[in-house]
C-alpha cells in the first residue's frame, strides 16, 4: 500500500502541491492524472525521496525515507540516466546488491529478454538510445520485486512491442499483490490498467475516481469530465470559427 | 555499501578498457610524462631560484595551497555547492536503500584518487627537491592523507547531511568561513605595511604565528609544520586543535540523523556537475546560471540561411553587452593595461629596446591569445547541434557563411579593443593599427574554422586530449606559416608589406579550412558530435 497524507511542497514562495492526500491499495494500479503543472512530478519525486516536503508518505506502512521501505519500493523516472561506465547485465547486479534483492541469474535472463534486451547486457550505459535506456531502467525496477512501484510517464520512447510487454507486466504485478502508481499522459494506454485514479489540478487532487464508480467511462472521458479542458477547446474552437 | 563500492570498481574497470583499446591513449600518455618530467625539471630551478628548501620550504608551499584550497572548499560547502554528483547517481542511488551517510561519502570518495596522486606527488617531491628525509615524507603522506580526508568527509557530512541546522545555521557557518578569510587577509595587508614588498613577503606571512591560530586553516599549517619542521609550542597546540577538529567532528558525524533531505540539493548539483561535463567536452564556455535578456527586435531581410545571421543578431542585441563578452573584456583589459603602463611610466617604448620590432609585438600578442584560447569552442557552433539549421532551404557554404559572420565582425571588434590602446602605447601608425586588427581577425577565423573542422570531422578518429592537440597543432603551423611569409614581406618591402602578406595566408588558410567546414552543414550526422 502507499499512502500519502497531508503532502505540502513549495519551492521558494510557490506551492506546487498543497495538502494532498491518497492512497493505492494493496495490488491495485493508481494512476495520476493531470494537466502539466499540476503537480504530479512534485509528489512522484517525494514519494521517491529526492525532495523535502512536509506531511506523510508510508510504502507498506513504512515511512518512505527509512531503508526497509526503500528496499521494497520501485521507482522508473520519467528520464532515465543510466551509469555510463557500466553494462546493461552491470546495472541489474548492482541493483540485486543495493537492494539484497534475491532475484536470480534465471530471472534477470527472464526479464531482460521480455525487454528484448538480451543482446545488449554487454553494452555500456552511453552506449544505448533513450527507449533502451527506458527499458534498462524499468527491468532494474522488476529486479528489485518491489512491493510498491512507481511509473513516472513508462511508455515515452519505448517501442509497441516493449509498450505491450509492460501492460502485460503491470498486470502481472498487480496479481502478484504488488501496488502500482502511474503517472501519465498517454490516456489511451492505461485505459485497460486502471483500479483507481487521480486527477490532479493546481497542486490539489480534484477527483478521485475506482473502476466501480467510472462504470463504462474510459480515462478520457473522466479526466476532461472533471477539468473542463474539451470542454473549454471546444469552446474556443467555435469562438474562432465565429 | 558493497552496492557503491562495486559501482565505482566496475566503473573505473570500463573505463580504463575502453581507454586502452585506443592507440591515441598511449599518445597521450607519452605526451602527458614528457610535460610532466619537463615540469619537474623547472621545478629544480624554481625552487632554488626562490630560495625555498628544506622542511621550511615545503612547508611554505603547503601552507600556501592550505590557504589557497581550503577555504574555497569550505565556502562551496558553506554555499552547499561542491558535490560531485551526476543524473545517474540520482536515478539509480539516491532512491536505492542505502544510507545518505554513505551516498555522501561516495561523492567524497570521487576526489580522492587526485587527493592520493597529490600526495604522493608531494612526498616524492619533498624528497627529491626539498631534501626531507623520507622517513619524515612518509610519515608526513600516512598521517596527512587520513586526518585530512577523514576531517573533509566529516566537514562535507555536517554541512550537507545535517538535518538540524537550517539556513540560518549555514549563514552563520558561512560567517565563520568568511571571518577566517578575513583575519588571513588582514594577517596579509598588515605585513603589506609593515614589511618592503617582496616575495619574501609572502613566506613571511606563510610562516606568521598569528596565521596558525586560524581555525582550521591554520591549524592546518601549524599540523604541516609540526610534521615537517619540528615541534614549537604553537605549533604542537596548534596541530592538536587540528587533531581535535577532525576527531570531534568524525564522532558527531557518525553519530548525526540523515535522513536523505539534501537529495534535493544534489539534485541541482548533479544538473550543474553534467553541464559542466558537457561544456568541458564541448569547450563551450557558457553559464549555468540563467541568462537575462534584454527586450530586442530585428528585421530580418533576405531568406534562406542569412534567417542564421539575423536570429544571431537578435541574441546580440538582446545580450547585456551586446557583441561583447568575457573575452572582449580581456582584450580590453590588456589593450588598456599596455596605455597605462605607458602613462604611468611603468614601461616606454624606447626602454624595450625592441626598436622597430615593437609592431610585431600586437600580432604576437594575438597569435598567443588566439593560441592558447584554441581549445574553447566559439559560440557559433551551437548552429550545428540545431537540427534547423540542416532543415534551411539552402547551401551548405551559404549556411556556413551566415553561421559565422557575427563571429568575423565580432572578433574585429574584439581585435580593435586590444590593438587600438595597446597601438598607441607602443606608439604604432594608424595603418600599423589597422593591420594589427586585421591580422587579429584573420588569426580568430582560423581558430575558428579548426574548430570547425577538428569538432565535426576529426573527432570520431581522436579522443579529447588528441583534438585538443590537432587543434592547437594545426593552429601553430598556420602561425609558422603566417609569421614565416611576414618576416619575408618584411625584409622585401617594409613592415606593412609583411601584415599584409601575414593576412593573405591567413586569409587562404581560413577559406581552405572554410570549404571543408562547410560540408558539415551539408549532413546532418555532424548533430552527433556537437
Amino acid at each position: 500500500m502507499l499512502q500519502i497524507l497531508n503532502l505540502s511542497k513549495s519551492y521558494h514562495k510557490t506551492l506546487a502541491v498543497d495538502d494532498v492526500s491518497f492512497t493505492v491499495p494493496n495490488g491495485q494500479v493508481g494512476i495520476l492524472l493531470g494537466p502539466n503543472g499540476a503537480g504530479k512530478s512534485t509528489i512522484i519525486k517525494s514519494i521517491s525521496g529526492l525532495l523535502r516536503y512536509d506531511g506523510a508518505i508510508t510504502i507498506q506502512g513504512i515511512p518512505s525515507r527509512e531503508l526497509s521501505a526503500k528496499q521494497i519500493f520501485g521507482y522508473v523516472p520519467e528520464i532515465p540516466a543510466l551509469f555510463d561506465a557500466l553494462t546493461v547485465r552491470e546495472h541489474l547486479e548492482y541493483i540485486r546488491r543495493a537492494y539484497h534483492s534475491d532475484v536470480t541469474d534465471v530471472e534477470i535472463e527472464e526479464i531482460l529478454q521480455r525487454f528484448e534486451l538480451d543482446d545488449k547486457q554487454d553494452k555500456l550505459g552511453n552506449e544505448l538510445s533513450k527507449g533502451m535506456m527506458q527499458k534498462v531502467s524499468i527491468c532494474c525496477a522488476l529486479a528489485i520485486k518491489p512491493k510498491v512501484i512507481l511509473l513516472d510517464e513508462p511508455m515515452v520512447g519505448l517501442d509497441p512491442q516493449a509498450i505491450k510487454e509492460l501492460k502485460e507486466v503491470v498486470l502481472e504485478l498487480r496479481s502478484q499483490g504488488v501496488t502500482v502508481l502511474i503517472s501519465t499522459h498517454m490516456l489511451e494506454m492505461v485505459n485497460e490498467l486502471w483500479d483507481i485514479v487521480f486527477i490532479m489540478e493546481k497542486g490539489h487532487i480534484i477527483a478521485t475516481y475506482t473502476r466501480e464508480e467510472a462504470g463504462d467511462q474510459d480515462l478520457d472521458a473522466i479526466f476532461f469530465g472533471t477539468t473542463g479542458k474539451e470542454h473549454r477547446e471546444e469552446k474556443h474552437g467555435e469562438e474562432t470559427k465565429s | 555499501m558493497s552496492a557503491l563500492i562495486y559501482v565505482t570498481v566496475r566503473s573505473f574497470q570500463n573505463r580504463l578498457k575502453a581507454r586502452l583499446r585506443k592507440p591515441l591513449t598511449y599518445v597521450a600518455i607519452l605526451f602527458i610524462v614528457l610535460y610532466v618530467a619537463m615540469m619537474l625539471n623547472s621545478f629544480n630551478v624554481i625552487f632554488s631560484d626562490m630560495s625555498v628548501t628544506g622542511g621550511e620550504g615545503i612547508s611554505l608551499i603547503l601552507s600556501f595551497f592550505v590557504v589557497w584550497t581550503i577555504p574555497v572548499n569550505l565556502l562551496s560547502y558553506a554555499r552547499k555547492r561542491g558535490l560531485a554528483f551526476k543524473h545517474s547517481d540520482v536515478h539509480f542511488i539516491f532512491s536505492a536503500p542505502i544510507s545518505p551517510k554513505q551516498i555522501l561519502l561516495y561523492a567524497h570518495a570521487k576526489t580522492l584518487p587526485v587527493s592520493l596522486v597529490l600526495n604522493l606527488f608531494i612526498t616524492a617531491g619533498g624528497v627529491i627537491w626539498f631534501h626531507v628525509p623520507v622517513t619524515k615524507m612518509i610519515l608526513y603522506f600516512l598521517v596527512t592523507f587520513v586526518v585530512e580526508n577523514i576531517l573533509e568527509a566529516s566537514l562535507m557530512l555536517l554541512v550537507f547531511g545535517n538535518e538540524f541546522l537550517k539556513e540560518r545555521g549555514n549563514a552563520v557557518l558561512r560567517g565563520l568561513v568568511w571571518a577566517c578569510i578575513g583575519a588571513m587577509a588582514l594577517l596579509f595587508v598588515s605585513q603589506l605595511f609593515t614589511k618592503p614588498l617582496s616575495f619574501a613577503l609572502v613566506g613571511d606571512t606563510l610562516s606568521h604565528p598569528l596565521l596558525q591560530l586560524i581555525p582550521l586553516i591554520g591549524w592546518n599549517i601549524a599540523f604541516i609544520r609540526l610534521l615537517l619542521i619540528g615541534p614549537d609550542t604553537l605549533n604542537l597546540i596548534c596541530a592538536a586543535l587540528y587533531l581535535i577538529t577532525a576527531a570531534a567532528t568524525a564522532f558527531t558525524v557518525r553519530r548525526m540523523k540523515c535522513t536523505g533531505q539534501y537529495f534535493e540539493d544534489a539534485m541541482t548539483f548533479a544538473d550543474e556537475y553534467e553541464a559542466a561535463l558537457k561544456r568541458q567536452k564541448t569547450g563551450r564556455v557558457e553559464s549555468t546560471r540563467k541568462t537575462k535578456y534584454k527586450k530586442a527586435s530585428v528585421a530580418y531581410k533576405g531568406n534562406g540561411a542569412k534567417a542564421i545571421y539575423y536570429r544571431q543578431l537578435l541574441e546580440y542585441k538582446k545580450s547585456r553587452f551586446f557583441l561583447l563578452n568575457y573575452n572582449s573584456f580581456i582584450m580590453l583589459g590588456i589593450g588598456l593595461a599596455a596605455l597605462a603602463a605607458v602613462f604611468f611610466q611603468v614601461f616606454s617604448v624606447e626602454d624595450m629596446e625592441v626598436g622597430e620590432a615593437a609592431v610585431f609585438i600586437l600580432p604576437g600578442v594575438s597569435a598567443y591569445l588566439t593560441f592558447i584560447f584554441s581549445s574553447i569552442a566559439p559560440k557559433w557552433s551551437k548552429e550545428l547541434s540545431n537540427p534547423y539549421t540542416f532543415l534551411l532551404p539552402d547551401t551548405p557554404l551559404r549556411k556556413l557563411w551566415y553561421s559565422t559572420l557575427l563571429e568575423h565582425i565580432k572578433a574585429l571588434v574584439d581585435g580593435a579593443l586590444l590593438c587600438i590602446p595597446a597601438g598607441i602605447a607602443l606608439k604604432l601608425s594608424p595603418v600599423q593599427i589597422l593591420l594589427s586588427i586585421l591580422i587579429y581577425a584573420c588569426l580568430q577565423a582560423n581558430r575558428l574554422y579548426i574548430s570547425m573542422v577538428c569538432d565535426g570531422i576529426l573527432k570520431p578518429l581522436f579522443g579529447g586530449f588528441g583534438l585538443t592537440m590537432v587543434r592547437m597543432l594545426t593552429q601553430g603551423l598556420i602561425m609558422l606559416l603566417g609569421i614565416l611569409g611576414a618576416a619575408a614581406g618584411t625584409a622585401a618591402a617594409g613592415i606593412e608589406a609583411g601584415f599584409l602578406i601575414l593576412i593573405l595566408i591567413a586569409v587562404a588558410c581560413a577559406s581552405l579550412l572554410a570549404l571543408l567546414s562547410s560540408v558539415l552543414f551539408g549532413k546532418m550526422e555532424s548533430l552527433e558530435n556537437y
